[in-house]
């Protein structure tokens, strides 16, 4: 069996290093098909885009778990995130880990958003990444992030990411960890919906459209969509929100691997 | 003291008429994207160095709205022919008082006053009594790249790896009356002496002054003359025989630049080391009459074969390896010419123009039509017509050959906000134009093209402006790019809306189907040239939102879409980009951009006009699979001193070829960085 993941991990390219990197961290994103990088206010923005963080206005938890991706178990990943208003700023939190003891990918992340100017927000994520390999040790690569996330009139956002600007190299191997731009809109038809459209280009792979919609009932219950290509995928998830607690689930269908479930319990504490 | 408090007090009130750098921040945006618009198209073809000068010599000295000709207002990209007319017009009535008066001129938009304030003023005449203003700019600029390092230490340049620049213009003037426009209003102006100097030394060269320019421009009002001693340039009708290298054809502005109107000799202060003069040269005027004369003997790189023909002339100025050192001015043209232009009544202008010249060697260029022998000479013709809402023009020419080519149009609007240019241009294969660039498919080659234009502007609201153009051409005879006789169209639809006062969407769609030549295999195995066509598509949205004055966010995405119907062959490439521009302190004006692209091959390349130091673009073609980031920051030091950084760096993910072997990208990694100090007096 650990042959089979270890080829999997060889011959997947999205897998090598950079383990989450399109398939993504929260129940919310993933259901929009990742297309989260104009959508602000979570504590997924610390990995998705941290001006967005900038729009955190109160203190929330979220516990992200996925039991088994393609159904293997090997890949499992669990992920924490936080977001802590801080005056002048709003500060995010995230740690997370995926794999198993043969390869091990373990995510240390905190990043700041703030407002510089009307409608504008800037943000910096820093990021330790450990990789773990059985028999062979680990290395520790730090990684920054920077992004931008501009009001561009009354319910139109314009996000960008460019995730780890500086090229950082792995290890001694020469292995440079995912260079990504991505750039999308989201759209608020009202408070309770908004569909979002995203491009990311990955320098390795070629440009990959991302869209998702969220619809809000009675600000308990949320149904979300999306599609993406580049790979081929469709996810939808749903959430209820009660008190402050949310519970958010979400799959995502891989035109070739097949569907992943995931789960996230989080908590909002309202100032 | 009480003179020094004059003089200090005069030079105060010049400094910002005469500091296009200090403009506000907003300013500078809209004059990056004025800039775009009029160089993106002709530097996909070649330099735009030329145009680039003439853009920053008005922005460094701004046409006076009280003393400019129509021909002057003429040069600023985005003034209609019919506006720069209704301008001149309107101030005999009442003079500019502010630049902002200029709104009470019909056609002048918000969006064509923003285009057109970098570039205009309006001048004091109270001045006099602080008697004559100097004004100094230096400005120095080094450059260095990884291209360049690793060609300097691998092997095939013989000189180091920066790229240095030095210009100086300094300008002594008369205030009373001051009048740049000098000879075509000012009869109560006093003299004022131009001179400029620059000096380039490209990467990999040995000689620090491997490229010296210069010119020292007298004008004498009273003579109603000017004067030019050293490096110029003609201009006349529409630039069949005298133009500046690469004038402006097509772009995004469809009417805007079709209709041409030449001013004359101009003096030339271009690190372009192309088809200028050297020498000297008067523009004088008498009664209705507009004289300019010039004598010019200037050398030129050139390839020479074994019998010592000219095969080639090498205009970029590289002297870097010893094969480009080997053809450093290996012939010299000695050229003498003349423009008469007769202003018959207002708005109708007639006018003459002739050169000859002689080479100190036979030349003989390549192909049936190439240019054979040691002496030319060409004579045009040209008239023009210009009334509030149209303007009608023409220049025909004859060369030694009795070859001749042709130019007609005419430009109409009809009403408030729409304006119409249509244009049909003859250039026969056997005609030649060594000093002239008129309007042109192939950028600046009035050789071997017959077309017609046609483009339209309309703005039906004040959110709405919308701009077409339709070129179809003809090369009757084979070109660089086809081996037969071809044709092609190109297409651009455009659209610009402002929904809000914060934001402006662009959207615009370029369509050109041009000729080919390209390797293919016959069913037999073998491999033949053969002609086909190829299109290709362009489509781009720019969204540009503007937060405050000194905060501007711009986003772009283009897709390109190359096709060669004939082999079912379709190649895509894709670029998108973030620009954000910012002033986080007093005086430091920054500007960063990130752009990811992804193209199936170089055909299907995108380009990404973008900001260097001030005076200075770049147009990058970027293809393959990579990302691109560059951060340029200007720092003010006072009104005098100006520091300007660029650091750029592209990373690929395959490696790319560079022209010459040695020169290597390291890791897929190219950057840049160039620092540049302005220095005003």
């Amino acid at each position: 069996m650990h042959a089979k993941v270890m080829f999997l991990l060889a011959s997947l390219p999205w897998f090598a290093f950079a383990g989450l990197e399109n398939n993504g961290r929260g129940a919310r994103p993933i259901a929009l098909a990742n297309a989260f990088v104009a959508i602000g206010n979570s504590p997924w923005s610390t990995f998705y885009n941290p001006a967005g963080l900038a729009s955190a206005r109160s203190v929330e938890v979220s516990v992200f778990i996925v039991p088994e991706q393609f159904g293997l178990k090997e890949l499992r990943t669990v992920t924490a995130a936080a977001t802590v208003p801080l005056g002048v700023a709003t500060a995010g939190f995230a740690v997370g880990r995926f794999g198993f003891e043969l390869f091990r990918e373990t995510t240390v992340a905190l990043g700041a958003g703030t407002r510089i100017d009307e409608g504008i927000a800037v943000g910096v994520a820093f990021n330790l990444v450990r990789n773990s390999f059985e028999r062979y040790g680990s290395t520790t690569t730090p990684v920054l992030d920077v992004g931008a996330l501009v009001d561009v009139v009354d319910g139109l956002h314009l996000g960008f990411q460019w995730k780890n600007v500086t090229a950082v190299t792995v290890g001694g191997t020469g292995e440079t960890l995912a260079q990504i731009h991505d750039v999308g809109m989201c759209y608020e038809f009202s408070e309770d919906s908004r569909i979002a459209i995203e491009l990311e280009k990955d320098i390795r792979f070629p440009f990959s459209i991302k869209a998702g919609y969220e619809q809000w009932f009675l600000q308990m219950l949320s149904l979300r969509f999306g599609v993406s290509s580049n790979p081929d995928k469709f996810s939808f998830g749903l959430a209820v929100c009660f008190a402050g607690l949310e519970f958010s689930y979400a799959g995502y269908s891989h035109v070739q691997l097949g569907w992943t479930h995931q789960i996230e319990l989080s908590f909002k504490l309202d100032r | 003291m009480k003179l020094l408090i004059i003089v200090l007090g005069a030079e105060a009130m010049l400094i910002p008429s005469l500091h296009g750098g200090e403009k506000s921040d907003s300013l500078r945006n809209a004059l990056q994207v004025e800039y775009e618009r009029t160089l993106e198209f002709g530097s996909e073809e070649g330099s735009v160095t030329p145009l680039l000068d003439v853009l920053e010599g008005m922005q460094e000295d701004p046409l006076d709205l009280n003393g400019a000709t129509t021909a002057e207002l003429e040069q600023i990209p985005s003034l209609s022919p019919l506006v720069a007319f209704r301008i001149v017009s309107r101030r005999t009535v009442e003079p500019f008082q502010k630049v902002e008066d200029l709104a009470k001129v019909e056609g002048v938009t918000p969006e064509i006053r923003r285009a057109i304030d970098p570039f205009v003023t309006v001048k004091r005449k109270t001045l006099s009594t602080a008697g004559d203003a100097r004004y100094v700019h230096v400005r120095t600029r080094a450059a260095r790249s990884s291209i360049g390092r690793s060609g300097a230490s691998n092997g095939p340049y013989s000189g180091s790896p920066e790229k240095l620049y030095t210009k100086i213009v300094a300008r002594i003037e008369g205030l009373q009356s001051y009048d740049p426009a000098g000879i075509h209003e000012a009869q109560h102006g006093s003299t004022s002496l131009l001179l400029g100097l620059v000096t380039e030394k490209d990467a990999g060269e040995k000689n620090y002054l491997d490229f010296v320019s210069g010119h020292l421009c007298a004008t004498i009002p009273s003579l109603s003359a000017r004067f030019v001693l050293g490096d110029f340039l003609l201009e006349a009708g529409q630039g069949l025989v005298f133009w500046r290298p690469m004038g402006f054809s097509k772009g995004s502005e469809a009417t805007a630049n079709v209709a041409r109107n030449g001013g004359g000799v101009r003096p030339s202060l271009s690190s372009d080391q192309g088809w200028y003069f050297r020498g000297a040269a008067a523009n004088i005027k008498f009664n209705t009459f507009l004289i300019s004369l010039f004598y010019s003997i200037k050398p030129f790189d050139a390839s020479i074969d074994t019998r010592g023909v000219v095969t080639r002339f090498d205009v970029d100025g590289l002297h870097r390896t010893e094969s480009e050192m080997q053809g450093r001015n290996k012939v010299t043209e000695k050229a003498y010419g003349a423009r008469i232009g007769l202003n018959l009544a207002e708005g109708l202008t007639i006018g003459a123009s002739g050169i000859v010249t002689t080479f100190d060697r036979m030349v003989s260029l390549p192909g049936a039509f190439g240019f054979h022998g040691d002496r030319y000479s060409a004579l045009s013709l040209d008239a023009s017509y210009t009334q509030s809402n149209l303007r009608i023009f023409a220049e025909v020419a004859q060369d030694h050959k009795k070859a001749r080519a042709g130019v007609l149009g005419v430009l109409l609007s009809p009403r408030a906000g729409a304006s119409l240019a249509l244009l049909a241009r003859f250039y026969p294969s056997d005609f030649k134009s060594l000093h002239g660039s008129g309007f042109s498919e192939n950028g600046s080659n009035n050789e071997n093209e017959s077309g017609i234009y046609c483009g339209l502007s309309y703005r039906p609201c004040s959110w709405l402006n919308l701009s077409a153009y339709y070129d179809q051409f003809i090369f009757p005879w084979r070109t660089t790019r086809a081996l037969f006789p071809s044709n092609g169209n190109e297409v651009l639809v455009r659209a610009e809306m402002n929904p809000d006062r914060r934001m402006n969407l662009e959207l615009r769609l370029r369509h050109k189907e041009k000729p080919a030549s390209s390797l293919v295999i016959s069913p037999f195995g073998l491999s033949q040239k053969s002609d086909e066509t190829r299109g290709q598509r362009n489509y781009r949205a720019t969204l540009t939102v503007g937060s405050s004055e000194s905060l501007l966010w711009r986003s772009r995405i283009e897709v390109v879409e190359v096709k060669y119907p004939a082999r079912w062959s379709r190649e895509t490439g894709m670029l998108a980009y973030q620009d954000f521009s910012f002033v986080p302190i007093q005086r430091l004006a920054v500007s960063i951009r990130a752009i990811a692209f992804d193209t199936d091959t170089y055909d299907s390349r995108v380009y990404e006009f973008e900001e260097e130091v001030p005076g200075t673009y770049q147009n990058p073609a970027l293809y393959g699979k990579g990302l691109r980031w560059y951060i340029v920051g200007r720092y003010d030091y006072g009104r005098r001193i100006s520091l300007s950084l660029k650091y750029s760096q592209t990373r690929r993910e395959e490696p790319r070829n560079t022209a010459l072997p040695g020169e290597v990208v390291v890791n897929g990694i190219d950057d840049r960085m160039a620092f540049q100090v302005d220095i005003r007096l």
